[in-house]
């Protein structure tokens, strides 16, 4: 029993691994995917980091000479060359009573335009905004001063932060889509595999001769996912090291926090997703057997997969609630997003969902086994 | 084949792997305690991020008998530890501030240098958490209400210092900058850290040199802003205050709008500091904070002293005209209120600042530097205040080597502020002539701590990744910082509105 | 022994298998005649159990196949149409497979896959990848594998389509090796020079259902004619699917 799935085992990775196509679709991703995500935030980072030097327009400048100094001190300067590429579509127009007004004590208006909508202009927008904040508040504080009053007087509340994060923990958003595409990978670097093996041995009618064997559907179900599932792995491995590299590159720290892929991650991260690899690979088995060709199982894997990636997605952006966080992916990613924080990890969410995900692989299995037997599915009537 | 082997070994190992794991982290939860003095995490005024505290503990003296104190130290972690083995060791300045409660403004400074390497701020023995030497000072009505040209200066101080002395009751020969430098090294060595990157300002600067004269092998790199030559005795100060106002004053001048509105400024300060000399004065002023009416004593030494501390920056700088309008014309709010922010007694551990100050600045004055600097009125007042306060403290003098120029081959960034009202640009310069890998920027418009005011967090960084300056871009520093003066108690708007020949007068 | 006892099986509304029953003995060769559509390939999968009938049995060595399917094919050799190929392995990575799966250790299929190899020539292509195989080199990886663990009962479907001369030669040889050696060989064909060079038992299938069965010389005396082709013709009605 055993010894016959070694050899069912045996032959499934090497009929796959020489299935070059597929394996290299599989890796393709598994590397492919951090260094997007690198390439993406890297561009990313360039847009966030409001360059040095902003230029804005600044209409009727010379009423308020003063304010033009205070914003050049905060590198942002008057432009008037239309063609420079610093030179922001933003306004700062100076009312004509603004030295009356200055003069008497009451506010002096500036009008600031802008199109708050635009996603790349809004960080210099809110520079703008939080340079002219400082200026009030510099100004006010001297026209106390002058008045025999302690500027301090305007802190009523001394708000202090204390902020638990830790610059591993503050990439949140980043790591929940590093994370992403890690549990992805399980499911996506042996999908062609898993169809090929499946719906792919059915059309090829090795399936039949395969099952007129001295052997149960069961072994022949088990074997198939154990070799996705070992593809799936290898899979995993490449994109962690590869994760591991290529972020390290990525100058996040400009950002506020760091990404670091530790090895006790990796292995973390292998050991979680062991019992994904063997459910999706059985999941895969599944639904390939159900489709009537090799076609059709393609487009309903590709479909099927869109749930645990969902599962996935409401960790990366924290939107799962307390139900969905013990469900298998989604209660797995936030381990993995916890530990690579350094938070301690959700242990009865991990372990519900990782036996969940170990039931379901029984049950995908056992389906499969079940389907082999109908003569509609082996001959794919 | 052999993939396929490979992978069923692999296979194998993964189904290892969750005891391992198990096992490992206990292993490394272990490790972590056994290695580092218990760090805790902590929170510092104005900084949200949080940073790890932690205390070793340090003899106070060769004299066991003596007991220990606990020095304190907080690291501001990395963003990225990409050289854990490096880290930044800021130096606040006073003496007497400590680093820890200053470490948003550290933070700030070396925001860049921070994103690979964590910051390590040390409470100097002393101050701060570290067995912290606080006198008692005055509250704010009380110093308000002082008249110190009618009181007997020498016994009142006598009796202060007596005072301080009684209630501290320890020998202040053991808080100089040569002993507190082995402090520091000895958190180097408990923290780990194979080297430290070295950040100093004002009177930190001297500890910063003398930590690099004894432990040399523990310094990568020195950043020096606002520098403190050892040559030189603190008391010096008096000229570098002198000059600023006078900077101050010239660039008023030269700007039509303050020239206009504040004519002759130089020589109504002049004669009101003539006047209040001779005739200090006793007015009513509402308190700062609690509107009470209390009295005000109008004194030269006061007035004097508030115009000091609002020199070192440049938002109060811009109202330094307007004061001493105000004053000179009978209206002392504007005093009151700039006075409410000067009291420093809180913020320095005066005790400390004492030693070091009895231990180092006071016994190298000889005659011919009392001379010199008795010529400026703060240095005439430091000198007297030193001559009463030192012999009753009785601080062991450092060796005469102390005052030898800092002979170094470290990597030294040296930053100073043309407008500095303590530490001038060539103070920077006295202090470099033995340094054969030094830089000096000099801001032309800064003033005292240049790291808060320009560019420089970003050279730091670059100096620090490099331990060089070459190729490094600093004409940043030269850019303009200052702000234009307060035309009126509203602000910088002019009384006359002719905006078209208004701008852009701002000349020096 | 191979025995099938009243099967029959409903494949949508036709009759595939219709009361179907006969036996192929040891040490026989057992050819199951019948025009295209006559249910040759539907009674053999019911044989190696890939169908299950509504109604009789399919029997191997005496052991029913729909009721312990394991025991009853340990001792059965499949040659299928289609031959169910993986592409991307070599005949001798293929055979010694399917060796291991019929039970043999992994050192015994070795061995056999080496010696059945030689036995049908095949040794230039032996570690070929099976991909851009003609249809004979795949035909004779089939067969090859269908004896390699040496069964006591081998049933082929279809054996000699697209065989050249010289292979059918060594097909004919190699059954009537087994044929010698005491085993039972069951094939289906619509091929008569075949049938008649080779099959000592001929069951004539049409609709379902056995036509006639005997020996090709009685089938040709029963009806009268010359050549069993003639005789086919005769016992089915009609030409309808007949091959030269």
């Amino acid at each position: 029993m055993i010894n016959l799935l070694k050899v069912l085992y045996k032959k499934e990775v090497m009929d796959a691994s020489r299935d070059k196509r597929s394996v290299m679709a599989g890796l393709y991703y598994a590397i492919g995917a951090p260094l997007g995500i690198c390439i993406l935030f890297t561009l990313l980072l360039q847009q966030l980091a409001s360059p040095d030097a902003l230029k804005i327009t600044i209409e009727n400048s010379l009423s308020a000479p003063n304010l033009v100094a205070h914003l050049k001190n905060n590198d942002i300067a008057m432009g008037t060359d239309n063609t420079d590429s610093k030179l922001k579509p933003i306004i700062l127009q100076i009312s004509d009573d603004y030295q009356k007004n200055m003069r008497e004590g009451r506010p002096a208006t500036v009008t600031l335009i802008a199109d708050k909508s635009d996603d790349k202009l809004r960080k210099h927008i809110q520079r703008v905004e939080k340079t002219l904040a400082l200026y009030n508040s510099e100004v006010a504080s001297l026209r106390l001063i002058t008045r025999g009053v302690d500027p301090q007087l305007m802190r009523v509340l001394a708000v202090e932060v204390n902020d638990q994060a830790t610059p591993d923990s503050k990439g949140g958003m980043f790591l929940g889509i590093a994370t992403l595409s890690m549990i992805l990978t399980v499911f996506y670097a042996a999908m062609n595999l898993a169809i090929d093996t499946s719906a792919g041995e059915r059309e090829r009618n090795s399936l039949s001769l395969l099952l007129s064997h001295p052997l149960s559907s069961l072994h022949i179900v088990l074997a198939k996912s154990a070799a996705i599932a070992t593809f799936s792995m290898l899979g995993l491995a490449i994109i962690l090291v590869v994760s591991k590299f290529s972020y390290g590159m990525v100058p996040w720290q400009q950002l506020g926090f760091s990404v670091t892929i530790t090895p006790s991650f990796m292995l973390f991260c292998a050991v979680v997703c062991l019992p994904i690899a063997f459910m999706s690979a059985s999941l895969q088995v599944f639904v390939s057997f159900t489709a009537k060709s090799f076609k059709e199982a393609q487009s309903y894997v590709t479909m099927v997969l869109f749930i645990p990636m969902a599962l996935s997605m409401v960790t990366t952006y924290g939107i799962a609630t307390d139900i969905v966080q013990w469900l298998p992916i989604a209660a797995q990613q936030f381990a993995l997003m916890e530990f690579i924080k350094g938070n301690p990890i959700p242990v009865p969410q991990l372990v519900l969902s990782t036996l969940i995900t170990i039931i379901l692989f029984g049950v995908f299995s056992y389906l499969s086994s079940r389907m082999l037997k109908s003569e509609k599915v082996v001959f794919g009537l | 084949m052999k993939i396929m082997f490979n992978l069923r070994k692999s296979l194998i190992k993964l189904t290892i792997l969750p005891i391992l794991l198990a096992g490992s982290t206990a292993v490394l939860a272990d490790n972590n305690k056994k290695n580092q003095p218990l760090l805790t995490p902590c929170y510092m005024e104005g900084l949200a991020d949080r940073l790890m505290c932690g205390s070793i503990s340090q003899s106070l003296s060769q004299n066991p008998a003596d007991g220990n104190i606990d020095i304190h130290f907080a690291v501001i972690p990395a963003i990225k530890p990409s050289y854990p083995d490096e880290a930044i060791l800021g130096f606040a300045g006073g003496p007497g501030q400590g680093a820890i409660d200053l470490a948003a403004i550290f933070n700030r400074n070396l925001q860049f240098a921070r994103e690979t390497r964590d910051i390590v701020l040390i409470d100097q023995r002393g101050t701060g958490y570290s067995n912290k030497l606080q006198c008692d000072s005055d509250d704010l009505q009380t110093q308000f209400a002082f008249n110190e040209a009618f009181a007997d200066l020498p016994a009142l101080g006598a009796q202060d210092t007596q005072k301080c002395k009684d209630k501290l009751n320890i020998d202040l020969s053991h808080f100089t900058t040569p002993v507190a430098a082995k402090d520091f090294e000895a958190v180097r060595k408990a923290l780990g850290y194979k080297g430290f990157h070295l950040y100093g300002v004002s009177y930190g600067t001297r500890i910063a040199q003398e930590y690099t004269r004894q432990f040399p092998s523990s310094v990568i790199t020195s950043t020096l802003d606002g520098v403190v030559p050892m040559q030189q005795s603190l008391a010096a100060i008096g000229e570098a205050i002198d000059s600023s106002l006078a900077a101050l004053f010239s660039r008023c001048e030269a700007n039509a709008q303050c020239a206009q509105q504040y004519p002759d400024l130089k020589t109504e300060f002049t004669a009101l500091l003539a006047k209040l000399d001779a005739q200090p004065v006793e007015v009513q002023v509402l308190h700062p904070r609690t509107h009470e009416t209390i009295t005000l004593a109008v004194t030269k030494t006061k007035f004097f002293g508030a115009i000091r501390m609002a020199l070192y920056s440049h938002s109060r700088r811009a109202i330094v005209p307007l004061v001493i309008t105000q004053t000179a014309q009978g209206n002392y709010a504007a005093l009151a209120g700039l006075m409410a922010g000067a009291d420093m007694s809180e913020m320095l551990a005066m005790g400390m600042h004492n030693a070091i100050v009895c231990g180092e600045d006071w016994p190298r004055l000889n005659t011919q530097t009392r001379q010199q600097y008795n010529k400026t009125y703060v240095g005439s007042l430091m000198i007297d205040g030193l001559d009463i306060m030192c012999p009753i403290l009785n601080v062991t003098a450092v060796d005469k080597s102390f005052y030898q120029p800092l002979n170094s081959s470290t990597p030294t960034l040296l930053l100073s502020g043309e407008r500095d009202p303590a530490t001038p640009p060539s103070w920077a310069e006295l202090a470099m002539v033995s340094m054969s890998e030094a830089t000096h920027l000099v801001s032309p418009t800064a003033t005292h701590g240049i790291g808060s005011q320009t560019c420089a967090p970003k050279i730091i960084a670059q100096f620090i990744d490099q331990k060089n300056m070459q190729d490094i871009d600093t004409d940043c520093i030269k850019d303009k910082n200052d702000k234009q003066f307060f035309m009126n108690i509203n602000g910088v708007a002019p009384m006359h509105t002719q905006t078209a020949t208004l701008n852009a007068q701002d000349k020096e | 022994m191979i025995k099938v006892t009243n099967l029959t099986k409903k494949i949508g509304d036709v009759n595939a298998l219709n009361d179907l029953s006969f036996s192929a003995q040891n040490g026989k060769i057992t050819g199951l005649l019948g025009p295209n559509g006559a249910g040759k390939t539907t009674c053999l999968r019911t044989v190696f159990g890939l169908l299950k009938a509504d109604k009789g049995i399919a029997e191997i060595d005496g052991i029913d196949v729909a009721k312990n399917p394991m025991a009853a094919k340990q001792n059965l050799g499949l040659f299928p149409d289609p031959c169910g190929l993986y592409e991307r392995l070599t005949p001798r990575e293929y055979i010694t497979f399917f060796a291991q799966l019929s039970g043999m250790s992994e050192v015994a299929a070795k061995e056999a896959t080496a010696k059945v190899l030689e036995k049908l020539s095949m040794d230039d292509i032996a570690d070929r990848r099976c991909q851009g195989f003609s249809q004979g080199q795949r035909m004779k990886t089939a067969l090859a594998q269908a004896v390699v663990h040496n069964p006591s009962n081998i049933i082929l479907d279809e054996p000699t389509r697209g065989l050249d001369v010289m292979s059918t030669r060594i097909l004919r040889e190699l059954l009537l090796l087994l044929k010698a050696q005491g085993h039972c060989v069951l094939f289906s064909s619509h091929v008569m020079q075949e049938v008649a060079a080779l099959c000592d038992h001929v069951v004539i299938m049409a609709n379902g259902k056995v036509v006639a069965e005997g020996s090709v010389e009685s089938l040709c005396e029963r009806t009268g004619k010359d050549s069993l082709e003639e005789a086919f013709i005769d016992l089915i009605g009609s030409d309808e699917g007949i091959a030269a």
